[in-house]
């Protein structure tokens, strides 16, 4: 007999938790994707541009294709191909794992590679850094945990458009003349004594390339050294220096020592985040701590608060307790006024009352915890904030506390509109540039960044072909990080060194032997050779570069090493770092602040506010052809493969918007644009945030065509914040030419439409799951008074006995049904702490290198067909916001339902859930496979023996998690990127079968984790608790036991690619048979709960609640994390 | 109506379908013997680039299965050696012989030498060597007598069943960890005295453990009032059981699975993945 669940409807008088406004509105739309595993169609060989007869033709033609392959019955001859001289260290189908650096504004990011056979497949945190150690209640803890970026900075490796050869003015060029080109440049800057000569760097801080500036300043007295990045950290150390008026030093947030956090605009959680912040942050998040294996709740004086001031949600604001939207030109004011409070001499502010209300009460709240509270400012804010947050934190007694002041030294570097100046005025007639921002396309629009190239002679250093290398007299290709030698100081100062994985795969040359090249004498010659794309040459020969030399040089030589040099070099090699190496202390005081210039606050829809912050997943651009970061959805917006107008559902409808992507046509600064417009719930009103770095014109095939171009729009006069723009919403599509600077996304053949609608590949509503409660959280003193809410919320109160509707062979029909026992030794589980959480997606990159999960296109998201295992799901909720009656029952029109009108977005909380298999012990997929393709293991795994499916889908339609994947196209053979079309068919890629192109030809493949399947089209996947990972432990346990019976695995023996890619560790993995792993005491915690419990699948993941700590006495302060209290 | 049909087409239908069963069961037949790796697989000999011989490496001069093969214990794959390997001792060794001239190649231009793959598993399926070489599956259960081969060809056909007959039944086949590469060795080599000594010593068995090792196996009741059982019990039950002369592989395997917990994996898992 068919059983149907019938999950519980909201009641009256209930709060809810939403994904997106089509959700809260309860639109057709959303009940579509609510309903099905795949949208409707999703299944259907079809598309817009392909009809039956097309299918025919291609069907006609693969049958033909195939018949020449039926010649070929005798067993292809393979071949074993063995080094022709063994490779020290590596062993045949063994990971081996090198520690190096990865460059990055506000220091660099410690990572250790895994590499098989000399290939670098993944990038993890590493460990042993003293920034990634911490302690949490007395106990010493690690954590291998990144942001996305690094996960997914391996693919950039693999970019198969990554630049290879050497430009001149844009034409290819060869080594010889470019090194014919170069020696003649430094013969005449010699000659000068560097005169006209300009250096262009990025941010971070290299000893080795500040040692190397040193002598080109020697060699080239006259030379000049300018830095610049699109989002740098020059408003920092401005503040810094109107604060203290000293240059030398840089203060770093320790943020496990603050109990009391404000954030003005700082989205430290995220992309603003310097050393290792989130880690930091997560250690005094915790709500509760172990007690002799007793988890105990924290007070609300030991758990820390965040307090975030910023206009658009982000990763921080969406963990804060409390948060105020402003529009981005008002933080200051919010600064001042909190300035104010503290008593910062000649330090006022008029706010409104909201602000004020907000602003009183937690500024007595960070006084009070005093010595223990810090406040951030973030780095695009304006220099005076940052010299008053100085103030404010110096008034709180933060320096030296919870702010390390630390003697950095830093050199001093020119602006880019300094070296604009002197390019122009003719000071500087050379450039070499190895910066990796843009500034053709990244500079403020009113540089002309593109004119002032053709002013001096250009040389472009870089790792893409991008707009500037376009255009520049030369175009140097540059190595990645992980081909090159090179080094770099962490946030606190640790040296690092970067040590090459693999050699120049496609050739070139970093940046550190550019400089060489200029400061060498004798004529230039070509180091390394390019690799062969197709073998990896075995016998690489490790013969010390310059590059080598230079930075070994800078290590002995310029570092203070106690003991033997030699030994310490070995160790940093080993370590990725040198110990103790970070900078000294320093100690500060008698910070100046005055009261910043304060604009008005954008009061209408006639006059708005634009805001322009980096993107999430392409940063300032650089990551644009990255497809695992392209199709990450944002953690707040769940936009792919695009950026969009963001504005608060207020501003929105003010607008007379109706629909999320419509294009509208802003103007401001006499400059034109068009976005689509997209609603963000909790955004400031008449406010607009872009994110910039899509829309390039000179990218790969991954980014090309993706986005639309707002640096364009930015000036230098205010490059970050702009008031004063108008919005026009387009009624009609429009077509521009294309060489317009308004043309603010990339044209398609020549030709530049821009459409009045615009389809944003938003995930937000994929794979919405059925049920109430799915993600809990509560208040610290409701999980004070009772710890175990979070398992009676919703339906968990009241589980029928008996329900049961996927019992396991031989098992009862009542009661709880327990974990198999078929492996003694190894029964696997996962816990998910939401409560620290941050929703930042690294955990979905990792996964996506990990597994071999490909990524499938904007089209193909369109349609709810994207594959990563791990979906982030985020959760909206008003705790103001009362349901006033069953929602289904609306009367669907056009009209917005009232759930909007009302809606509260002072209020709005943001609650992520990462959601990937959930293994359930009662597993309704493995019922209904008809072929026995996903099957449970002894180790209490449910697996898929991709081999033997054959893509009836049954099992992702029975899925209550949705956590299951098809794949609809052979993603990992076809390009999904490859809009071309095949002649006389109107199909693109995807559907053209064997006559398509096929994707990764060459270096892509080499990415690929070999220990995991590459799935093909027609088959189901889902997350495998990192299968692979379990068995190498397992078997590496039994090959140490040999002789023996010790085949138990010890204590946290594996971590799954998720768990170490976590930056607050919110991911616990092991062993439920292992008393000792830490898993189990996150199993007991009070607050752990399972999703959709009363289905009684038995899952092996469960989560465990967030829990809030707001403050009472701030506005609203007693509705903050109610939401799940009040489901029933 | 005259009769159209003689009267002996009565029995054609049943003669056409007597036929056509007869012809499926030989088409099944067939395609069940000619279509599997037991026919297909085994015997495949392809030539090498090299004609190396393991009958004189091995047998003649008694080298090491892990002089060449060095990383069969520790990793996954078992690798073929590199060029370097072969020159440590050609290089003072039939320097001259023609035979050798691929590797002599190699060795001077450094592009390695391409043998023919014999042994394939299949992309969706993982295999690990290290796993079994280390647990008491010996090289000759799944290679055949490479040591007295002079072109290697496929010995087993290495198929799915094959796998899971052994998986399902260790004991069939797993033996001790120091006769792993004795491709001589036979159950019936063992001593009782001598082996469930060497069990009893290396993995601190009791002979009362072992010898419910036994019973419970064989389903028999446990010996009441037995008080201190030794190691003469234990010989006297087994003789019992396995009979008085040689020791058997039932035996042998049974012990070995039971001390060393040796529980090969039957989930899909544990290959695909």
């Amino acid at each position: 007999m068919k059983r149907i669940i019938h999950h519980p409807k909201p009641a009256e008088g209930e709060k809810r938790r939403w994904r997106s406004l089509g959700e809260l509105e309860d639109t057709p739309k959303f009940r579509e994707w609510l309903g099905r595993e795949f949208p409707s169609g999703a299944s259907e060989v079809e598309d817009t541009e392909s009809s039956r007869r097309n299918f025919m033709k291609l069907m006609g033609a693969s049958t033909a294709l195939a018949g020449f392959g039926v010649a070929g019955c005798r067993r292809p001859e393979k071949y074993l191909v063995p080094y022709t001289k063994a490779v020290e260290w590596i062993i045949p189908g063994k990971g081996l794992y090198y520690a190096t650096a990865m460059p990055g504004l506000g220091g660099c990011t410690l990572v250790v590679a895994t590499t098989y056979e000399g290939r670098p497949v993944a990038l993890k945190g590493n460990a042993l850094h003293p920034t990634n150690q911490i302690e949490v209640d007395g106990e010493a803890k690690s954590s291998s945990g990144t942001n996305h970026f690094v996960p997914a900075a391996v693919l950039n490796l693999y970019d198969p458009d990554r630049s290879r050869e050497v430009l001149a003015k844009g034409q290819v060029s060869t080594k010889e003349a470019l090194h014919a080109g170069l020696e003649a440049m430094r013969t005449e800057l010699a000659a000068a004594q560097g005169k006209g000569l300009a250096l262009l760097v990025g941010e971070g801080v290299s000893p080795t390339r500040d040692r190397l500036l040193s002598e080109i300043s020697v060699k080239f007295p006259q030379a000049k050294l300018f830095r610049y990045e699109a989002f740098n950290h020059d408003n920092v150390r401005a503040g810094v220096r109107a604060a203290f008026g000293r240059e030398d030093i840089s203060l770093v947030p320790r943020l496990d020592q603050a109990t009391r956090v404000l954030s003005l605009d700082s989205n430290f959680l995220g992309l603003d985040s310097v050393g290792n912040a989130a880690l930091g942050f997560s250690s005094g998040r915790r709500a509760d701590r172990l007690v002799d294996g007793e988890w105990q709740q924290r007070s609300t004086d030991e758990m820390n608060r965040l307090y975030v001031v910023e206009p658009a949600f982000t990763v921080t604001g969406s963990v804060a307790d409390h948060r105020l939207r402003v529009a981005g030109s008002q933080v200051a004011r919010v600064a001042a006024a909190v300035a104010q409070q503290l008593g910062v001499a000649g330090v006022s502010a008029e706010v409104d009352e909201r602000i004020a209300a907000w602003v009183k009460p937690a500024v007595e709240d960070l006084q009070a915890a005093a010595g223990k509270s810090v406040v951030l400012a973030g780095p695009q804010q304006p220099a005076e904030v940052h010299a008053l947050v100085a103030a404010i934190n110096e008034k709180l007694g933060a320096f030296g506390k919870t702010i390390t002041v630390v003697q950095s030294g830093e050199r001093a570097f020119g602006s880019l509109t300094e070296l604009r100046e002197a390019v122009n005025s003719g000071d500087v007639t050379s450039v070499i540039s190895t910066t990796p921002a843009d500034p053709v396309y990244d500079a403020p629009s009113n540089f002309r960044w593109e004119e002032v190239i053709e002013k001096a002679t250009y040389v472009h250093l870089g790792f893409n072909r991008n707009h500037t290398a376009m255009l520049a007299d030369w175009h140097v290709p540059g190595t990645h990080f992980l081909e090159e030698w090179g080094d770099a100081r962490a946030a606190d100062g640790t040296y690092s060194v970067i040590q090459p994985m693999v050699n120049p795969l496609v050739g070139g040359i970093s940046e550190v032997s550019l400089l060489l090249k200029l400061l060498q004498d004798g004529p230039l010659t070509d180091e390394a050779a390019p690799v062969s794309e197709d073998v990896i040459v075995a016998e690489v020969k490790a013969v010390p570069g310059a590059d080598y030399e230079a930075v070994r040089d800078t290590f002995l030589n310029t570092l203070a090493i106690p003991g033997d040099k030699e030994t310490a070099w070995n160790h940093a090699l080993r370590d990725g770092f040198l110990a103790n190496s970070g900078y000294a202390a320093a100690t500060v005081s008698g910070s100046k602040a005055q009261t910043p210039e304060l604009a008005a606050a954008p009061s209408g829809i006639d006059a708005l506010e634009v805001r322009f912050v980096p993107d999430n997943r392409v940063y300032d651009g650089r990551y644009i052809n990255n497809g695992w970061l392209q199709e990450s959805p944002d953690p707040i917006t769940k936009l792919t493969w695009d950026n969009a107008a963001l504005m608060s559902v207020k501003t929105f409808n003010d607008l007379g918007l109706k629909e999320d992507g419509q294009r509208v046509k802003m103007a401001f600064n006499g400059r034109e644009g068009f976005f689509p417009a997209l609603q963000a719930p909790g955004h400031a009103d008449n406010c607009v945030t872009l994110s910039v770095g899509y829309g390039q014109r000179v990218c790969g095939r991954v980014g090309y065509g993706t986005g639309f171009d707002a640096f364009r729009m930015r000036t230098s006069v205010s490059p970050y914040v702009v008031s004063g723009a108008t919005l026009e919403v387009l009624t009609s599509d429009e077509e521009i030419n294309p060489a317009l600077p308004i043309a603010n996304h990339a044209p398609k053949d020549g030709v530049l439409v821009v459409e009045k609608w615009s389809e944003l590949a938003l995930t937000q509503e994929h794979n919405s799951m059925e049920g109430r409660g799915l993600a809990r959280d509560g208040g610290l003193e409701d999980y004070r008074k009772d710890p175990e809410f979070a398992q009676t919320i919703g339906m968990d109160s009241h589980i029928p006995e008996n329900q049961h509707f996927y019992k396991p062979q031989g098992r009862s029909s009542t009661g709880s049904v327990p974990f198999n026992e078929l492996d003694p030794n190894h029964q696997w589980g996962m816990t998910i702490d939401l409560n620290t959480c941050l929703g930042c997606t690294s955990c979905q990159v990792a996964c996506q290198a990990e597994n071999n999960i490909p990524i499938v296109g904007k089209d193909q998201v369109l349609r709810g067909r994207e594959m990563a295992w791990i979906r982030m799901d985020r959760y909206f909720t008003d705790p103001t916001l009362v349901m006033e009656s069953d929602p289904t029952n609306h009367q669907h029109s056009d009209t917005k339902s009232r759930g909007v009108e009302i809606l509260n977005e002072d209020a709005l909380e943001i609650l992520p859930q990462p959601v990937a298999c959930q293994q359930c012990e009662a597993a309704p997929c493995e019922a209904v496979c008809p072929v026995n393709a996903t099957v449970h293991s002894d180790d209490g795994l449910n697996v898929m023996a991709y081999n033997r499916c054959i893509g009836t889908r049954y099992c992702a339609n029975n899925c209550p998690y949705k956590a299951r994947r098809f794949n609809f196209f052979d993603y990992n053979k076809r390009n999904p990127i490859v809009t071309k079309k095949i002649p006389g068919l109107g199909f693109n890629n995807l559907y053209a079968g064997p006559l398509g192109e096929t994707h990764n030809e060459g270096i892509g493949n080499l990415q690929k984790n070999p220990n995991v399947t590459v799935r093909m089209r027609g088959v189901m996947e889902k997350c495998t608790y990192c299968l692979q990972r379990l068995a190498a432990a397992k078997i590496a346990k039994k090959v140490e036991a040999r002789d023996s019976d010790k085949i138990k695995l010890g204590k946290d023996a594996v971590k799954t690619a998720c768990q170490e890619s976590c930056p607050v560790d919110a991911i616990q993995f092991g062993n439920i048979k292992n008393e000792e792993d830490t898993v189990n005491r996150f199993k007991e915690s009070p607050r752990s709960y399972e999703l959709l419990k009363y289905v009684n699948t038995r899952p092996r993941t469960s989560y465990l609640a967030r829990i809030k700590n707001p403050n009472l006495k701030m506005p609203g302060g007693v509705e903050v994390g109610t939401t799940s209290k009040h489901i029933h | 109506m005259p009769n159209f049909f003689p009267r002996w087409t009565n029995l054609l239908p049943i003669q056409i379908g007597i036929a056509l069963m007869m012809m499926g069961s030989a088409v099944t037949a067939g395609l069940w013997y000619y279509f599997t790796p037991k026919y297909t697989r085994v015997g495949y000999q392809p030539a090498q680039p090299v004609p190396f011989s393991h009958k004189i490496h091995v047998e003649q001069h008694g080298m090491d299965c892990r002089y060449c093969h060095n990383f069969v214990e520790k990793s996954g794959h078992s690798n073929l050696p590199s060029t370097a390997t072969c020159m440590n001792c050609h290089k003072h060794i039939k320097k001259e012989s023609p035979k050798l001239a691929p590797v002599r190649e190699s060795w001077k231009t450094g592009k390695p030498i391409e043998w023919v793959n014999i042994h394939e598993v299949p992309d969706y399926a993982y295999f690990n060597h290290s796993v079994h070489v280390n647990r008491g599956v010996s090289c000759v259960q799944c290679h055949g007598r490479v040591d007295g081969m002079e072109v290697v060809y496929q010995d087993q056909p290495q198929s799915m069943s094959w796998c899971l007959d052994c998986h399902r039944a260790p004991e069939k086949n797993i033996r001790p960890v120091d006769e792993l590469l004795n491709f001589d060795w036979k159950a019936s080599d063992e001593t009782r005295d001598e082996f469930y000594g060497e069990i009893m010593e290396r993995n601190g068995k009791t002979a009362d453990q072992l010898i419910s090792v036994i019973e419970s196996d064989q389903k028999l009741r446990p010996m009441e009032n037995r008080g201190e059982l030794g190691k003469e019990d234990l010989i006297r039950l087994s003789e019992q059981v396995y009979g008085k002369g040689e020791m058997t592989q039932e035996e042998v395997g049974l012990q070995l699975k039971e001390a060393w917990n040796v529980n090969p994996p039957l989930s899909c898992s544990a290959c695909h993945r």
